[in-house]
């Protein structure tokens, strides 16, 4: 009944497609400043525009990816930037996925706990009442996944000393940094970022995740097939036209299908 | 000047007050225009992010916490017109029928940065309103609108009390400026009052016009044109003074030597003539004392006479040599002699070191009769200032008055003494005794009568002729006039070897014992005087007014029997009438 009703309001709010005329919108959750993200997706969807023929090819931004699935639903964005961990859960078949990113040049990433050097800490074990931090529940390299991991070594939430959410990746690598916690979960990769590199020699990898495809770039099912595949294709073309330079670690798009999230999708259905 | 210069104040006060209130309200407008732009803008600014990520929830509340009573209303649409939050709350989610959206759609894809940007301001007469677009200019999207309308009432409010408060600045400035301008008014007057003052003190006589420091520039040259007119009027006062001091002085010379003349008048040649005349040159040169020093031929010298003012006593001992001095030089050279040297001048000999080491300043002037000097006049210390040619002028005139005098007395002692004795003749004897008589009847005085005859002069004569007889006459005179007081009685020859003295305010006594004094004087020296080698004796007859008679003939018959008595009882003695 669900899936049902969503398909008659899809097609309700389906754009007129396959002119010039046509303005499709992209909706993402507005990750950092608003509006620094709309100029630095302003040459992709500029590209995007152009290659497809568009009239017009605007970002829209939202707080939180059920707004965003929302409005995609309701029409007023035909794409959608989701979340991994998000779309995974929601296991909705009137959406499909068409490209997924490319971080600095990687299709997938991974989860990892760490820990500071001088904790002498090496391997989950040691995580036993400690204190731990998360990213947030819906974060797949950032709880989902090192949470899985660690049940996987036989290890609990409970045997924790005690965990938190902290939002943002950044934020949990700077408070196991500051020793509020002892051990943190966060996505490959981040000791690279310019604010931790300095210090990235003091961390203490303990384990990584299993690879976690980069999130999807979905529309919906009953979206025009050509010009969902224009649309892959200008996605596709975005890297060698040097319209992603703009997105910090964007390197570029690869083809996305539904099936790329079934890890996560099972492990989101163990997790609830 | 003080009310038109207020006058002045307010209507300039008036005039800048209309100018400022209507920049004022123009600048008002501005700043309502400006302050409508900055809430609009921070509005904007603050619901940016919220719209951008199309989360408009909160955008209500970021427009309720940023407007407050100045606003009347404020909206903020979506680029589509849709109202997103309103402060009319019923107004969310309606549709806003605005034009300038798709203007503005079209003007932002247009427009290359902000710096374009032109915000839209409309001034609908209640309200201004102002419009702030949601835009990213890096990539030409404009997302929604804010518009913000300040209520205009606020700034009619802000004027009025502008306007008020000017009020009370100028009725502050009005009353100040009053003031100030009457203090001013009274610091320019002040300078123009001295001034007055200064003329009012130059028409008393008082010429000073001090320096002063001087708060205004013309100010500075009244007080030198002034000052200048004042030492200009001074100097003509001063001459006409100096004038009226030369006129004063000879109109005073002139009264000195008019009475000098009037007394000079008197038929006799006295020592109250001349004490007449020294009081008036010592009066009118203002001097210390004066001294009439007359030429005694037979000594060579000059003799003080009369001395008058501060010492009324000649010195009997002093005598001035013809020549020496500057008495003598006077005397000698006829010209008269002024000196403030004192003691220190060159000519100056100490004679009386008592009283000439006081001498600071003399003026000294010939008595000159005939050509020849006989004496000089004298007169010591100015009281004030020293001696000057006018001083010598008016002593010098003096001096020829009391010349003139010794000249007319000399003839008129002439007309009425004997030529052998120098002593009255018995004509002037006679009238005189009249002059006694009825001076005594009139005041009740008495006075005595005395005759006198030398004894056997007839044999004398015949003896040892009349140059000796002459000469025993003339002794004889003589010594009765050592016995006589000076100025006082009167000796006359009355005949031959006859004579009469009258003696005033004597009594028989008095009388009888001023007969023996001659008497005895005769008896014992005047043979020897006259060079006789025989004894000369004198006899007397004494009357006295009235006991002896009461008029000139009684008197003198009474006189004349005493002395025949005398003649009768053996001669060369004194008989008192009875």
């Amino acid at each position: 009944m669900r899936a049902w009703l969503s398909a008659i309001l899809i097609l309700l709010s389906l754009p007129l497609v396959g002119a010039d005329s046509t303005y499709l919108k992209i909706g993402r959750v507005a990750f950092s400043q608003p509006e620094r993200i709309l100029i630095s997706h302003n040459p992709l969807c500029l590209h995007i525009k152009k290659e497809v023929g568009l009239a017009d090819f605007e970002m829209f931004l939202y707080e939180s990816y059920e707004e965003l699935f929302e409005r995609l639903k309701a029409g007023d964005v035909q794409l959608a930037w989701l979340g991994t961990a998000f779309y995974a859960m929601l296991n909705e078949p009137d959406i499909e996925p068409i490209v997924r990113p490319l971080w600095i040049g990687r299709k997938s990433y991974r989860g990892q706990w760490f820990a500071l050097k001088e904790n002498s800490m090496n391997s989950l074990q040691d995580l036993r009442g400690k204190r731990v931090a998360f990213v947030s529940p819906k974060s797949s390299s950032g709880y989902l996944f090192p949470k899985m991991l660690l049940e996987k070594r036989g290890i609990l939430l409970e045997d924790l000393s005690e965990y938190s959410f902290l939002d943002k990746h950044s934020a949990v690598v700077a408070s196991v940094l500051t020793r509020q916690f002892d051990a943190g979960a966060s996505y490959v990769g981040i000791f690279q970022e310019k604010a931790f590199v300095e210090n990235a020699n003091k961390f203490q990898v303990l384990e990584q995740t299993d690879e976690i495809s980069n999130e999807p770039i979905v529309v919906r099912s009953d979206f025009p097939k050509d010009l969902k595949e224009k649309l892959r294709n200008a996605f596709l073309s975005a890297q060698s036209s040097g319209a992603v330079s703009s997105i910090r670690n964007l390197t570029g798009f690869v083809r996305a299908i539904s099936s790329d999230y079934d890890a996560v999708r099972k492990l989101v259905a163990d997790d609830e | 000047m003080t009310i038109s210069f207020t006058v002045f104040l307010a209507i300039t006060f008036f005039v800048t007050f209309l100018f400022i209130s209507k920049k004022q309200e123009s600048e008002y407008s501005q700043l309502l225009i400006q302050n409508a732009k900055t809430l609009t803008k921070s509005i904007a600014l603050a619901s940016k992010d919220k719209i951008l990520t199309n989360s408009f929830d909160t955008l209500q509340t970021i427009l309720d916490e940023s407007v407050d009573e100045e606003v009347k209303y404020a909206y903020i649409l979506d680029r589509e017109g849709n109202c997103l939050a309103h402060t009319d709350r019923s107004r969310i989610g309606t549709q806003f029928r605005v034009n300038f959206l798709a203007e503005w759609k079209e003007k932002f894809s247009a427009s290359q940065d902000s710096e374009d940007f032109v915000m839209p301001t409309r001034d609908r007469g209640d309200v201004v309103e102002v419009v702030y677009p949601i835009r990213i200019d890096a990539i030409r999207r404009f997302y929604g609108v804010v518009n913000v309308s300040l209520k205009r009432d606020i700034l009619e409010k802000a004027l009025s009390e502008t306007r008020e408060m000017f009020l009370w600045i100028f009725l502050f400035v009005l009353v100040s400026g009053f003031f100030v301008t009457s203090i001013l008014a009274m610091l320019a007057t002040e300078p123009i009052q001295d001034i007055t003052a200064l003329a009012r003190n130059i028409a008393h006589g008082n010429y000073d016009v001090p320096e002063k420091n001087h708060q205004f520039y013309e100010e500075k040259v009244l007080r030198q044109s002034l000052r200048t007119m004042a030492g200009t009027i001074q100097g003509q006062v001063e001459q006409l003074q100096e004038s009226n001091r030369k006129l004063d002085r000879r109109i005073y010379e002139l009264n000195i030597l008019m009475e000098a003349s009037l007394k000079m008048n008197s038929k006799c040649y006295s020592n109250e003539v001349l004490e007449h005349i020294l009081d008036q040159a010592v009066s009118g040169l203002n001097a210390e004392w004066g001294s009439l020093l007359l030429a005694d031929q037979e000594e060579k010298s000059l003799v003080p006479r009369v001395v008058r003012g501060k010492y009324d006593q000649p010195r009997g001992t002093v005598r001035i040599g013809l020549g020496e001095g500057i008495a003598g030089k006077v005397f000698k050279d006829h010209q008269p002699y002024i000196s403030n040297l004192g003691a220190k001048d060159p000519l100056f000999e100490e004679k009386d070191p008592d009283r000439e080491s006081m001498i600071q300043g003399i003026a000294c002037a010939p008595i000159v009769v005939e050509g020849e000097a006989i004496g000089v006049i004298n007169v010591i210390n100015k009281k004030e200032g020293d001696f000057d040619s006018s001083d010598g002028n008016l002593l010098v005139s003096l001096a020829a008055l009391i010349a003139r005098s010794i000249e007319n007395s000399q003839l008129y002692n002439l007309a009425i003494t004997d030529g052998l004795t120098g002593l009255f003749i018995k004509r002037y004897f006679q009238d005189r005794l009249d002059d006694f008589i009825s001076q005594a009847q009139r005041y009740k005085l008495k006075f005595s009568l005395i005759y006198a005859d030398i004894d056997h002069f007839k044999k004398v004569n015949d003896t040892y002729g009349h140059v000796q007889g002459d000469m025993v006459i003339k002794c004889a005179a003589k010594t009765l006039l050592l016995e006589a007081r000076d100025n006082i009685d009167l000796v006359a020859r009355i005949g031959g070897e006859e004579f009469a003295v009258i003696l005033p305010e004597t009594d028989q006594e008095g009388a009888a014992a001023f007969a023996q004094r001659v008497r005895k004087r005769v008896e014992y020296k005047l043979a020897q005087e006259s060079g006789l080698p025989t004894q000369v004796t004198m006899s007397f007859g004494v009357a006295t007014f009235p006991k002896n008679g009461k008029t000139s003939k009684e008197l003198v018959l009474a006189a004349d029997q005493a002395l025949y008595k005398s003649k009768e009882g053996g001669r060369n003695q004194v008989t008192v009438a009875g």
